[in-house]
């Protein structure tokens, strides 16, 4: 089985590290796109698998132009499949390599502590509590995502279930403007000690890999 | 796993209550349902979790409509006070439950992915 | 809170992260099956694969718990 971490371009070498299971990784051309991959022995999947292709994924970021991480699972009984299906999917990818090159993908999130219970009676009450709440979580997270998302590429920003998770993130940032970005997020944070602030990378752009939906 | 193989920090910056930040960031990564145990307590506790994540989400789902025709204008007070009356009961109901089979608020959560966007 | 302990949060917190980009996130390029509805992918994910990402988040589950 041949394993699939990620498609990439420019790639000066492949990084120092094994795959998973301590496979070699190896690079195979697919017309003018790199897939990188590594043999999968037949023993049963190690526990770590998700986090050694992580660590391969990341170590691509610093040895290659532009990286397009490919979603752990992706497997192929030989070389003509891996082909075959890369082929098939060449203009999106190269479309995604050409937006991600140069630029790391920054999370930027903000949590709240939703234990506050409610103090509300009747009904209007409860209502009038909850508009109130939502407003001004929806502020905060406007107020740290709008100049955040000027100084990135593009952005993403996801709807988490969980009601301590005011904003959740991520930024396709240049690289030469990490730490402008850095700052700009612990400014915030100074700002605002009412809430727990987050940011984490550089990654390898996951969530640029598929073109972002054209909104309704 | 050997230390080598460790990522170095990739927080860049932190503030707060990091605790409840990874707490937070384990669900949210959750992606897959619990793996189901076969004892009878833990599979009942289990589909309990799934189950209530799903009545959660359509709890909120429904709330943030209301809220938003609210802000709108367009709910009569007297619709704004029986929907008010409902997502209360229905939040205690809710807490009742989450108690009932020992579940927190980080239990019950769920990555919406394109659903995200009902939200 | 002391510099091991922050700095192991902070590498518990990098590791929750990139285990969350790497299962839910990135390009799904599948050799099995993949089901479209309504725009969505829902891709059919090998089982040795499903087992390997639970595990994976067990022993995340099982590290938080020190």
């Amino acid at each position: 089985m041949i394993h699939l971490y990620a498609i990439v371009r420019g790639l000066a070498a492949l990084p120092d590290r094994a795959g998973i299971g301590g496979a070699q990784l190896d690079a195979k051309a697919v017309d003018d796109v790199v897939a990188v991959t590594s043999i999968l022995s037949d023993e049963p999947e190690p526990a770590d698998g998700a986090v050694a292709h992580g660590l391969v994924v990341e170590a691509l970021v610093d040895v290659a132009d532009a990286v397009v991480p490919v979603r752990y699972g992706a497997r192929f009984p030989d070389a003509a499949a891996l082909v075959a299906t890369v082929s098939g999917q060449l203009p999106a990818l190269r479309e995604r390599l050409a937006s991600v090159e140069g630029c790391v993908e920054l999370s930027v999130r903000l949590l709240a502590s939703d234990d506050a219970p409610t103090v509300a009676t009747d009904g209007t009450a409860y209502m009038q509590e909850r508009l109130h709440a939502v407003r001004a979580t929806e502020q905060l997270a406007d107020a740290v995502h709008e100049p955040l998302a000027r100084r990135a590429r593009a952005s993403v920003r996801h709807r988490r279930l969980d009601r301590a998770v005011v904003h959740d993130g991520c930024y396709l940032v240049e690289r030469q403007r990490t730490d402008a970005f850095r700052s700009l997020v612990e400014a915030f944070g100074t700002d605002h000690p009412e809430v727990t602030v987050v940011c984490t990378g550089p990654w390898a752009p996951y969530n640029f890999a598929v073109a972002p939906e054209r909104a309704a | 796993m050997s230390s080598d193989d460790r990522l170095d920090s990739r927080v860049l910056s932190a503030r707060g209550d990091l605790d409840g930040a990874a707490r937070a960031l384990e669900q949210i990564g959750n992606a897959f349902p619990r793996r189901v145990d076969a004892d009878p307590e833990k599979v009942e506790r289990g589909l309990a979790q799934l189950v209530l994540t799903l009545i959660e989400l359509l709890r909120q789902l429904m709330e943030r409509q209301a809220l938003r025709r609210m802000e709108q204008g367009t709910l009569t007070d007297d619709e704004v006070e029986r929907l008010g009356e409902t997502f209360m009961k229905l939040a205690e109901r809710m807490e009742e439950l989450k108690d009932e089979f020992g579940l927190r608020d980080e239990d019950l959560n769920l990555n919406l992915g394109p659903l995200g966007n009902l939200m | 809170m002391s510099v091991t302990e922050r700095r192991s949060l902070q590498e518990e917190i990098t590791l929750l992260d990139l285990v969350d980009r790497v299962l839910n996130a990135g390009v799904v390029l599948h050799g099995d099956i993949t089901l479209s509805v309504a725009g969505v992918d829902l891709v059919y994910v090998g089982l040795r694969v499903l087992l390997a990402s639970v595990g994976t988040l067990e022993e995340l589950e099982a590290r938080s718990e020190r």
